[in-house]
C-alpha cells in the first residue's frame, strides 16, 4: 500500500512536470524555428522566367498597375498576360535567354506557368481593389518590391498582420486623417 | 512447416489482424494521410493568360445578354460568368418581358448546365461513338429512307426561334417527306381554339395591369410559378393601397393555387362548373340591352334563353350578385381570364364576356399568337402519325429535345409504335424515356451553350448566345439537322454562323438600322434583343353567333357528377423537363409546401368519402385506365376535385429525378377528357399501402402569433391619418450605427410564393441539395424559405405567403449563445456568421425564434464532375458540421462598395441588391441602408403597413414586413 502511494507521488511530483515541461519547450522551440516557414515570409520560389521586379519596377519605374491590371478593380491583382510582356519585348532585350523563352512560349500559344508567392487561406476574401482604391501603397504588404531581384514574401499575411494595419490605417496611408481605420468585423474578410 | 500447414497458417493469418499486418496498415495510412498535406510553403501556380480577352478581369464577373428558349416563356436573361463559367442567371432589365426579374426555373438553369448526369458522348446502341459516325450513319439512313419512299418523323418542342424554324424548313425541303410535329405537354391550344370559334381567328390575351380594376380568373394560375414574370410584376404593382386604388381579384378554381392565394374573393368551383359560371355571367350581361353583346339579336336571343340559375353554378346568390356588380360596374376595366387547362368552349365564353364588357384595349389586350403557339398539332394529327409509324411508314424518327415516350398519352402507343421505325434518334440533355428507346443517343447542348433567337415576345426578337463552350461533346440540335442535310446541300457546320448570316439576310434589312450589319449585330448581342414591328392586333370585337352557340351548347351539356381530375404543370418540374434538377425538386410547392414529389390534392371531405388519410394510396380510374397516387389533403380544394401536378414519376431522368413522385399521365388519353388536362367521371378506390410525402411546413397557421398580418383596403382608407397599424418597434436599438445599417423590407402584398428568391439564393450562396429524406428530418438548407399560412375556414381559407430569411436582429438571440463567437454583430447591423470559427454546437439555431439557421449535418455537395463548376467563388462552400444562414448577400455588399469606390462616389440606394431581391418578379423585397432617410427601404420600413415579425420578442429585427393586403367587396363575406 505504502509502495503504491510512493509511486503515485513520484508520478505527480516528478515525472508529470518533467513531461509537461519538455512538451511545452519543444512546442515553443518548434513554433519559433518554423515561424518563417509557417508564415512563409521570405518565400521566394524560382520562377519559370527570371523576371526582376528590381529592374522593371525599380530601375525602369514601371507602374505596378501596368502589369497587375486587375489590382485596382478586383479581388485579384492578376498576373499579366504574356502579351503585356510582349508589348516591350518584341523589340527590347530580345537577345536575353529569358526573353527568348518568353517569346517562344508566346509564339507557341502556351501560357507561362508562374509559381505563386502570396496565398491567403480559402476562407479569407481579401480584395486588392478596395485597398488600392483606398490608397494603401502596395509595399505595405508586399514590401519594397522595387529592390527585389527575385520576388519574396515579406509580410506574414496573418490575421494579426491584417488587423494591425486595419486598426491604425491612418499611419499607413499618406495624407490620411487620423480617424481612418479599416473594418475589423468578421465579414469584412470572412463570408 | 508442411505446405498444408503453411497454407493453413497463412489463411489464418489473413483472416485476422496480426501485429505485422496492423503495423503495415498503420504505416500505410500514415503515409496516405501525410501525402494529403502540402508543405506549408507550397502555394501552387498561377497560369496567366497568353492574351487577356478584352473586358475580362480575373475576379470580376461578366454579364452576357441571352435567353433561355428551353425554359417556360423563353425568358430573356443576363448570364453572369466568372472565369468563363456561368454561375448566376438574372433577368435582362432592359427586356420588357423581364424587367430584370426571372422565375424559379431560369434561376435553376446553371444546375441543368452542370448536371453530372448529362449525356457526354454520342451513343450508338449503348456503345460510345463519335459525331463523325453519327452524322455519316444518320445521313445514310435518311438517304435510304428517301430512296425507299419512307417518310421521316421529326419531333421537336414548339419552336420559338425563327432561325430554328428555318432550319427545320430547310431539312424538310431537302429530304422531301418530313413530318414535323411539335410536342408540348402544356400549351394554349384550347385557348386558341376557343377564341377562334368566336372571333374567327386565334388569339391570346394579356391583362393591362395598369388599367384593369376587376379581374376574374377561372382556373387561371397566372401568378403561379409557371406564370409570366410580367404578370407577377403588373399585379403586384396594383396591390399596394398607398400607391392608389388596388385591383380586385376574383378567382374561381378547383384547388388552391398561388393565384387563389392572392385573391380577394376566392370561389372554390370545380373546373367543370366554371363554364356554367361564365354562362351565368353572359346571361346577366345581355340583360342590359345597351351591352355591345346584346346589340346582336342572335346572340341576345341565344343568351337570354340560357336561364342558368345560381344553384347550377353552385355559388351563393349574394356572391354571384357581387361578382356581377363588380364586373359590370366598370365594364371597360374589368376582365375575365380562363386558364389554359380549361376546355375550348370556356375560352369562347370568356372571350364573349370580355367582348360584352368591351374591355379590349383597356383591361385586356389581345395578341396574335406566336408561331410556336400555333404550331402545336391537334390530337388527331398525333393519332394519325403514330398509326403510320405503327404501319412502318417512317424510315427514321428524330426526337430532338423532345421526350414523346413520356409526354404523349400512353393510349397512343407511341413507345411500341417506335419499334417499327428502322432508325430512332434522340437528342437530349439528359437520359430520358425516349433516349432509352433510341439507337442513336446524341448529347444536346444546354441553352447556355447554344445560339438562337426567339420571337416569343410580340414586337421583339430576342437573341441567345453561348456563354461557354460545350462542356461535353454536345451539339445543339439545330446544328445536328444542318449536318444531316444531303451532302450537296451542306453549308456551314457552325450554327452560330448560320444564325448570324440569317440575321444579315432576313432580320437586318427589315430592322431599319442606320449602322452597318456588324455594328447592328454587336449591338443586338449586347442588348440581347431588338425591337421589331409589332404584329397588327387581332380582330376580337366581333363575336360569331354560330361559334358562340356551339360553345354554349357544349358548356350546357357538361355535367360531372363524379370526381374530376385536373392535371396542371408541375410547379417545380413543369412538364417533367426539370425532374433532374435538385434545386427545383427541393423547392417546396408554394401551396402544399411539399418537396421531392407530388400527390393527388383533394379536399378533406373527399378524403373522408374515400376513407383514406394523407399519404395513403388511392387508385384512380378513368375509362378503364387507372393509376395509384397517394392523397394530399389540402384546405381550400373544391369537393370531388383531384389535382395532380405533372412532371413526376419519370422512369429515366437521371440520378436525381428518376422515380420521384407520381404521374397522372396514365389516366389521360390522346383525345383528352373534356380537355387534354381535365377529366370527368373519375372513380377512386382505396388501394393498399401508403407513401411518404414530405412537406417542409409542420404548422399551417400562425397559432395567434404575429408572424403575418393582413390589412383590408377599406380599413386602410379608414386608417388614413392614423400613425401606424403595426407592432410598435420595441426599445431603441442596442447598437449605434454610425455608417450604414443594412435592412430589408418585404412586401407580403406582392409576394406570390413563387420561389424564385429561394433558387436565386441557392445559386448565389452555394447552398447544397440535401434530398427528400434529409428534408423530412428537417435538415433542408435554404437560407430563404417561403412560409405559407392559412387564415380562416379550412373549406376556403385565405393564404398568406411570407419569405423568411435571417432577420439580422439587433438583439440577436443567436449571438448571445455562441460559445466560440462564430456569430457576431457587425458595425453595419449584420449578424455575421464565421464558418471557419464555427464548431457546430447548434446553440444558435436552437435559440433562433425564426428558425432560419441551417446546419450542415452531412457533406451534401455533389462531388461528381462537373458539378463543382457551379460554385460562386465569392462565397465559401461550407463543410460538414458548420452552421450557416442568410448573410444579406454580404459578398454583394462588398462588391457594391468596391464599385462605388472605383467610381469615386458614396454608395447610392439601389447599388446593392440581394440575390432574392434581384430575382423577385413582384418586387416584393427591397434591400438598403436604413440610416439613409432617402432610401427605399427606409421609407418602406416607416410604412404604415410595416410590422416586425414576432416584434413582441424585442429582438429588433432588421427586416420589416409590409402587411398582406386584401381588397374585398365591402360587406361581402365568403
Amino acid at each position: 500500500m505504502r509502495l503504491k502511494w510512493n509511486r503515485v507521488d513520484d508520478y505527480v511530483k516528478v515525472y508529470l512536470p518533467i513531461i509537461a515541461l519538455v512538451a511545452v519547450l519543444s512546442a515553443l522551440v518548434t513554433a519559433l524555428v518554423t515561424e518563417p516557414v509557417r508564415r512563409a515570409t521570405g518565400y521566394a520560389p524560382e520562377q519559370p522566367v527570371n523576371y526582376s521586379h528590381q529592374l522593371h519596377a525599380g530601375r525602369m519605374s514601371v507602374d505596378c498597375g501596368y502589369c497587375h491590371t486587375a489590382a485596382a478593380f478586383s479581388r485579384h491583382a492578376s498576373v499579366p498576360a504574356t502579351a503585356v510582356c510582349m508589348n516591350c519585348h518584341k523589340v527590347a532585350s530580345t537577345d536575353k535567354p529569358g526573353v527568348a523563352r518568353l517569346r517562344d512560349t508566346f509564339a507557341a500559344g502556351r501560357p507561362v506557368v508562374w509559381r505563386r508567392v502570396h496565398r491567403l487561406p480559402e476562407f479569407v476574401y481579401f480584395s486588392h481593389g478596395i485597398h488600392v482604391q483606398a490608397g494603401i501603397p502596395c509595399e505595405n504588404c508586399h514590401g519594397d518590391v522595387r529592390r527585389m531581384e527575385v520576388l519574396a514574401q515579406v509580410s506574414s499575411l496573418s490575421m494579426g498582420a491584417c488587423l494591425g494595419c486595419h486598426r491604425e490605417a491612418h499611419t499607413r496611408v499618406v495624407g490620411s486623417q487620423s480617424s481612418l481605420r479599416g473594418p475589423e468585423n468578421c465579414s469584412a474578410c470572412h463570408r | 512447416m508442411s505446405p498444408i500447414e503453411e497454407i493453413k497458417h497463412s489463411l489464418a493469418e489473413s483472416a485476422g489482424l496480426d501485429r505485422r499486418r496492423f503495423l503495415a496498415i498503420l504505416s500505410a495510412s500514415l503515409a496516405a494521410a501525410s501525402s494529403g498535406c502540402n508543405r506549408l510553403s507550397e502555394r501552387g501556380e498561377i497560369v496567366s493568360y497568353r492574351v487577356q480577352p478584352e473586358g475580362v478581369l480575373p475576379g470580376v464577373s461578366q454579364a452576357y445578354a441571352s435567353s433561355l428558349p428551353g425554359y417556360p416563356h423563353a425568358p430573356a436573361v443576363l448570364v453572369f460568368t466568372r472565369d468563363g463559367r456561368p454561375i448566376k442567371i438574372e433577368g435582362n432589365p432592359d427586356h420588357p418581358a423581364s424587367g430584370g426579374a426571372t422565375d424559379a426555373y431560369s434561376q435553376a438553369a446553371t444546375l441543368d448546365l452542370y448536371d453530372p448526369d448529362r449525356l457526354g458522348k454520342p451513343l450508338y446502341k449503348g456503345q460510345q461513338s463519335n459525331w463523325k459516325d453519327a452524322d455519316g450513319q444518320i445521313r445514310a439512313a435518311l438517304k435510304q429512307a428517301a430512296a425507299s419512299r419512307e417518310r421521316i418523323l421529326l419531333i421537336t418542342p414548339a419552336l420559338v426561334s425563327p432561325a430554328a424554324r428555318s432550319v427545320v424548313q430547310r431539312f424538310q425541303t431537302a429530304w422531301g417527306s418530313v413530318t414535323h410535329l411539335t410536342l408540348e405537354m402544356f400549351h394554349s391550344g384550347e385557348a386558341l381554339r376557343g377564341r377562334r370559334m368566336v372571333h374567327g381567328e386565334p388569339s391570346t390575351s394579356r391583362v393591362n395591369w395598369d388599367k384593369a380594376r376587376r379581374v376574374l380568373g377561372c382556373e387561371c394560375d397566372f401568378l403561379g410559378p409557371a406564370g409570366r414574370v410580367a404578370d407577377h410584376a403588373g399585379f403586384a404593382a396594383r396591390r399596394r393601397p398607398e400607391d392608389g386604388e388596388m385591383i380586385r381579384l376574383w378567382v374561381a378554381e378547383g384547388a388552391m393555387t398561388s393565384t387563389g392565394a392572392k385573391a380577394d374573393h376566392r370561389l372554390p368551383v370545380r373546373p367543370s362548373a366554371q363554364p356554367r359560371l361564365l354562362l351565368w355571367l353572359l346571361a346577366e350581361l345581355v340583360r342590359d340591352e345597351r351591352q355591345p353583346l346584346a346589340s346582336n339579336a342572335d346572340i341576345r336571343s341565344l343568351l337570354t334563353q340560357l336561364g342558368v340559375s345560381s344553384e347550377e353554378v353552385g355559388l351563393p346568390k349574394d356572391v354571384l350578385e357581387a361578382l356581377r356588380a363588380d364586373l359590370v360596374g366598370d365594364p371597360h376595366r374589368s376582365c375575365v381570364l380562363a386558364g389554359d387547362q380549361l376546355p375550348w368552349y370556356t375560352h369562347s365564353l370568356a372571350a364573349a364576356v370580355n367582348s360584352g364588357l368591351g374591355n379590349e384595349g383597356t383591361a385586356l389586350s389581345s395578341v396574335v399568337p406566336s408561331p410556336a403557339q400555333l404550331s402545336v398539332p391537334a390530337p388527331d394529327e398525333w393519332a394519325a402519325t403514330v398509326d403510320e409509324l405503327r404501319r412502318g411508314q417512317f424510315g427514321a424518327v428524330l426526337c430532338m429535345m423532345a421526350n414523346p415516350v413520356y409526354s404523349l398519352s400512353a393510349d397512343l402507343g407511341f413507345a411500341t409504335a417506335l419499334e417499327n421505325a428502322p432508325l430512332v434518334v434522340s437528342s437530349s440533355l439528359l437520359p430520358s424515356e425516349t433516349t432509352a428507346k433510341a439507337q442513336w443517343i446524341l448529347p444536346a447542348a444546354h441553352d447556355l451553350e447554344s445560339w438562337g433567337d426567339n420571337d416569343d415576345h410580340p414586337g421583339l426578337l430576342t437573341l441567345q448566345q453561348p456563354t461557354l463552350s460545350p462542356l461535353f461533346e454536345s451539339r445543339q440540335w439545330e446544328q445536328m439537322l444542318l449536318a444531316w442535310l444531303p451532302e450537296n446541300q451542306l453549308t456551314t457546320p457552325d450554327y452560330g454562323a448560320y444564325l448570324k448570316s440569317r440575321w444579315e439576310t432576313e432580320v437586318y434589312p427589315v430592322a431599319g438600322a442606320a449602322e452597318d450589319f456588324d455594328r447592328f449585330w454587336q449591338a443586338a448581342l449586347h442588348d440581347g434583343f431588338i425591337k421589331t414591328n409589332s404584329p397588327a392586333p387581332p380582330v376580337v370585337h366581333k363575336i360569331d353567333p354560330t361559334g358562340l352557340s356551339e360553345a354554349v351548347g357544349e358548356a350546357r351539356r357538361l355535367n360531372s357528377p363524379e370526381l374530376e381530375l385536373l392535371i396542371v404543370p408541375g410547379s417545380r418540374t413543369y412538364d417533367g423537363r426539370f425532374a433532374n434538377n435538385g434545386w427545383l425538386q427541393e423547392l417546396p410547392n408554394p401551396v402544399t409546401t411539399q418537396v421531392w414529389g407530388n400527390g393527388a390534392v383533394v379536399s378533406e371531405k373527399t378524403a373522408q368519402r374515400l376513407n383514406r388519410l394523407e399519404g395513403e394510396l388511392v387508385e384512380f380510374s378513368v375509362e378503364g385506365r387507372s393509376v395509384t397516387i397517394p392523397l394530399l389533403v389540402e384546405p381550400g380544394v373544391a369537393d370531388d376535385v383531384v389535382l395532380v401536378e405533372a412532371g413526376y414519376a419519370r422512369k429515366t431522368a437521371g440520378s436525381v429525378g428518376t422515380g420521384v413522385g407520381f404521374d397522372a399521365k396514365p389516366l389521360t388519353s390522346n383525345s383528352g377528357g373534356i380537355s387534354p388536362w381535365l377529366y370527368t367521371g373519375v372513380t377512386a378506390r382505396a388501394a393498399q399501402g401508403s407513401a411518404v410525402l414530405v412537406r417542409v411546413q409542420g404548422h399551417h397557421d400562425t397559432k395567434g402569433r404575429s408572424m403575418v398580418q393582413e390589412i383590408e383596403a377599406a380599413g386602410w382608407l379608414k386608417l388614413a391619418g392614423a400613425k401606424t397599424v403595426h407592432t410598435a418597434k420595441t426599445s431603441p436599438s442596442s447598437w449605434e450605427y454610425k455608417g450604414h445599417k443594412w435592412g430589408l423590407a418585404v412586401d407580403l402584398a406582392a409576394c406570390t410564393g413563387c420561389g424564385a428568391c429561394t433558387i436565386a439564393c441557392v445559386a448565389e450562396n452555394n447552398i447544397p441539395v440535401v434530398g427528400a429524406e434529409q428534408v423530412r428530418r428537417g435538415r433542408e438548407m435554404h437560407w430563404i424559405r417561403l412560409d405559407r399560412y392559412y387564415v380562416g375556414k379550412p373549406e376556403n381559407p385565405r393564404v398568406v405567403h411570407q419569405p423568411m430569411m435571417c432577420q439580422q436582429c439587433d438583439f440577436a438571440p443567436c449571438e448571445k449563445v455562441c460559445p466560440v463567437a462564430a456569430t457576431v454583430h457587425s458595425p453595419e447591423g449584420l449578424d455575421e456568421m464565421v464558418y471557419n470559427r464555427c464548431v457546430g454546437t447548434r446553440y444558435c439555431a436552437n435559440n433562433c425564434p425564426y428558425k432560419v439557421r441551417r446546419f450542415n449535418f452531412l457533406d451534401f455537395h455533389d462531388k461528381r464532375s462537373p458539378a463543382e463548376l457551379i460554385f460562386n467563388p465569392e462565397v465559401t462552400v461550407r463543410r460538414r458540421g458548420v452552421m450557416e444562414k442568410c448573410t444579406f448577400c454580404v459578398q454583394r455588399i462588398a462588391a457594391g462598395r468596391l464599385k462605388a469606390k472605383i467610381e469615386g462616389r458614396p454608395l447610392r440606394d439601389g447599388d446593392i441588391q440581394t440575390a432574392c431581391q434581384q430575382a423577385c418578379p413582384a418586387g416584393a423585397i427591397v434591400f438598403g441602408d436604413l440610416n439613409d432617410p432617402q432610401s427605399r427601404v427606409h421609407k418602406l420600413a416607416a410604412s404604415r403597413r410595416g410590422y416586425l415579425a414576432l416584434g413582441e420578442l424585442g429582438v429588433q429585427p432588421a427586416v420589416t414586413y409590409l402587411s398582406a393586403t386584401r381588397n374585398p367587396c365591402p360587406g361581402l363575406k365568403i
